[in-house]
């Protein structure tokens, strides 16, 4: 008897089948995730100062696009010293800049003034809104707006008056960098890090004083003329744009997921002047911004599709938006920004919610 | 004789067998268990179980009776037992597809003392009033994504839990026909729906969304039996029970979890659950203790049935007026003797039994189940005890629209000791 209670005891605990979807009429609708569409209330234009600080690239320049404004570059950077021992004699000097950047008319010939930064700057952080105290115009130089290098010849005067501090051993206190300013051409161009220097001349060498930091001043003279229906927004000068949604419908749902889709106008941003090149925005970020003394938080990123949409998701997203809808999120609002290691000016227009077809759309996944 | 601590050893084993039996979450049962309460069970004792499931009328000196508390006036040894049952279910809906199911669960732990030999009887139970029981998958693709394929998805929708009663009663022979008793009875127990949704992406998290509702509260039920004499070593019983209406108090909950912290969504509710009268009758008529006979009918007017708490699956329409009617037959061919061969002092027992639920997930279309029941009831060597084998053989519901029809096959056994206490040994 022992033994057969101890069968029905075992056949009891292992017996487990599959289930399947027979019954799901009988439990009725409710039985599977939906999508939950929500349109933004807010999709619009702000002004915004990217963070340009420490960028990869340095830009300068002014560029009078018939789409998105005017918008002046003005370059700032800072080196450090190439002497090892003894600093020998220095005869000559030249600013060496590698180009990797034009946004603009590549035609068009670019004069900059060379200005000295009389102030001491540290870039991390330096938001394109900043300005740095600069001296009186040291020199200028013309050059077409797609050469490769650019190589700026600096005066004599400029080099025996500083001879001093760049042969010092403290010439990373002492000089605090030169300035490029736009003063006529149609083109913003960028440089980058490696390969730009300030080459300093002796009777037997060249040393280069190799990149420090940089920072880009950008100041907007003419906003963007959008089309009717869309949102420009551009890197570094701005405009960026503010999102935000009403989610009080959804307050406390269960959240598997969010998806929120937006859709660019590559048509309208091809249509550009003979020989000018207007750079697309290619990533996104979607960031909430909280309270002034705190960093936004990255919620999502994504790159464009062919088709010209973005489509930000993930995990992430879809955790950010389930502390949303609990009440354990709290910001002022969202914004898309552009990475900030690819410093640029690239513009994008974007179908704001008045467009039919390609109005943006936040998508919340509710689980059954 | 089996010693007390060998008695109190056995029924501990079985009762800590039954609890892990009684939890499996991952067995399935009736899809119709999802509505209100869940499916109700009863068992008043295992040779009431073979013989229909009703039982109201029917006395036995080796079985203590719940189906009505008078019952436990004719006691005559200390009474316990336990059982559980294993459940196979086939389900087919109106569209044909099908699926086979299997649940374990016990049947009741049950203790029977006799203060004064068949006069005076105390009854302890301890069995399910019902089970929530069953699992639903859903697949399919969702369309998240415009820049993607569909996503599929996975939804398990699952019950578990039930209400359990913990009842104590007392039936008292006063005069020579006339037994009456009356039980407390304490309901308490856990409804929970989850609906766990997955994702073949890692792009969207899984959720785990579940409704819970906890019940407790008390009831009295009374009863009482006429037995009249009918001839020589020949009995006809006539009985009837009533349980008042109880008032449930609980708390409803929902909760999210799953690969998120853990949420209350919205508020937890407090709220009454209002269960209707029961009432009972039922005959029995037992002939030289060879035959047993019994008939039973019980009308539950669930449609008096009310809740402030959004139970799964109700609404006042849906509920309906429960009948159960039962009857079953027992041949023991030994009778009384204990010297009769073994096959001989086996009981056996037939049986049937129709119920309407108190539920109607369809409007019109009532969930009725027919089964016939049949049980061999076991001696052992020790005298009183014996080992029940039950089988109930049926089918719920229909396969028609929205419904679906399950067949199922029920297998139970029971332990029933029954040993002499309190009584001293005289010479002569």
């Amino acid at each position: 008897m022992h033994r057969f209670c101890l069968l029905f005891l075992l056949t009891i605990v292992a017996c487990n089948d599959p289930a399947s979807d027979i019954g799901s009429d009988l439990l009725g609708a409710g039985l599977e995730p939906a999508v939950y569409p929500v349109a933004p209330s807010v999709f619009a234009a702000v002004p915004f100062a990217d963070i340009t600080g420490q960028a990869l690239r340095v830009l300068s320049g002014s560029v009078e696009d018939p789409l998105l404004g005017s918008v002046t570059a003005v370059g700032h950077m800072d080196f450090e010293s190439g002497f090892a021992g003894t600093a020998p004699q220095i005869t000559g000097a030249a600013l060496r800049l590698r180009r990797s950047y034009v946004y603009g008319d590549t035609t068009s010939m670019l004069t900059v003034a060379v200005h000295d930064i009389v102030e001491s700057w540290e870039a991390p952080g330096v938001k394109a809104d900043s300005a740095l105290m600069l001296g009186p115009e040291v020199t200028t130089h013309t050059f077409l707006s797609i050469d490769t290098v650019v190589v700026i010849p600096m005066p004599d005067t400029w080099v025996s008056t500083y001879e001093d501090t760049l042969r010092s051993s403290e010439f990373n206190t002492l000089f605090h960098g030169l300035a490029l300013a736009p003063v006529d051409g149609q083109a913003v161009v960028g440089f980058v890090h490696e390969g730009t220097s300030l080459q300093l001349h002796s009777a037997n060498d060249t040393t280069d004083f190799p990149f420090d930091q940089s920072f880009t001043a950008l100041t907007r003279q003419l906003e963007p003329v959008t089309p009717e229906g869309r949102v420009a927004t551009q890197d570094g000068a701005g405009p960026g744009v503010r999102i935000e949604f009403d989610l009080k419908e959804l307050a406390n749902k269960p959240t598997n997921g969010a998806v929120f889709v937006i859709h660019a106008d590559t048509l309208t941003m091809q249509e550009a002047p003979e020989n000018f090149v207007r750079p697309t925005i290619e990533e996104l970020q979607l960031v909430a911004v909280r309270d002034d003394d705190q960093p936004a938080l990255l919620v999502a990123q994504t790159r464009i599709t062919e088709e010209g949409i973005f489509s930000f998701s993930g995990s992430d997203m879809g955790a950010f938006f389930h502390r949303v809808l609990f009440g354990h999120e709290e910001f002022q609002h969202l914004e898309l920004r552009v990475p900030v290691l690819g410093n640029g000016i690239n513009g994008l227009l974007l179908y704001d919610g008045t467009s039919e077809d390609a109005a943006p759309e936040l998508r919340i996944i509710l689980g059954a | 004789m089996m010693s007390k601590h060998r008695l109190f050893a056995a029924i501990g084993l079985l009762v800590l067998a039954a609890a892990p039996a009684a939890g499996q979450g991952r067995d399935d049962g009736s899809l119709y268990s999802r509505y209100v309460l869940g499916e109700l069970r009863s068992f008043p004792s295992s040779r009431a179980q073979a013989m229909g499931g009703g039982g109201i009328a029917l006395w036995s000196l080796n079985y203590a009776n719940y189906a009505n508390p008078a019952a436990l006036s004719r006691q005559f040894l200390v009474r316990a037992s336990a059982g559980m049952r294993l459940d196979n279910i086939s389900t087919v809906d109106a569209l044909s597809k099908d699926k086979d199911l299997m649940a374990g669960s016990f049947s009741a732990v049950q203790f029977g003392l006799p203060l004064i030999s068949n006069r005076l009887g105390l009854g302890f139970a301890f069995e399910p009033y019902s089970r929530v029981n069953y699992k639903v998958v859903t697949t399919g693709d969702l369309d998240v994504d415009p820049s993607r394929d569909a996503t599929p998805f996975t939804v398990i929708t699952q019950g578990t839990g039930g209400l359990q009663q913990l009842r104590v009663g007392v039936g008292v022979n006063p005069v020579a026909a006339l037994s009456v008793g009356a039980s407390v009875d304490y309901l308490f127990g856990i409804t929970e729906e989850s609906k766990r949704t997955t994702f073949d992406s890692i792009r969207l998290r899984a959720t785990n969304v579940a409704a819970s509702t906890r019940m407790r509260g008390f009831t009295i039920t009374g009863g009482a039996i006429v037995a009249i004499p009918a001839g020589e070593d020949r009995e006809l019983s006539v009985a009837g029970t009533i349980t008042l209406p109880a008032t449930l108090h609980g708390n409803y909950a929902r909760t999210l979890g799953e690969s998120l912290d853990l949420d209350t969504l919205g508020a937890t509710m407090t709220g009454d659950i209002e269960l209707p009268v029961s009432a009972g009758a039922g005959a029995s008529f037992t002939s030289h203790s060879r035959w047993t006979f019994t008939a039973d009918v019980r009308y539950e007017p669930w449609t008096d049935f009310t809740s402030t708490l959004p139970l799964t699956g109700y609404a006042p329409s849906a509920m309906q007026d429960r009948t159960r009617i039962s009857a079953g037959v027992e041949y023991l061919p030994a009778g009384s003797s204990i010297i009769e061969p073994y096959h001989q002092r086996i009981a056996y027992r037939l049986g049937f039994f129709v119920d309407d639920a108190y539920i109607r997930p369809a409007e019109g279309q009532s969930i009725t189940t027919q089964a016939v029941t049949a049980g061999a009831s076991l001696p052992t060597l020790f005298g009183g005890t014996r080992l029940d084998l039950n089988v109930q053989v049926g089918q719920r519901g229909s396969a028609s629209g929205i419904l679906v029809r399950e067949r199922f096959v029920t297998i139970s056994a029971t332990l029933n000791i029954g040993e002499r206490w309190f009584v001293k040994r005289r010479l002569g």
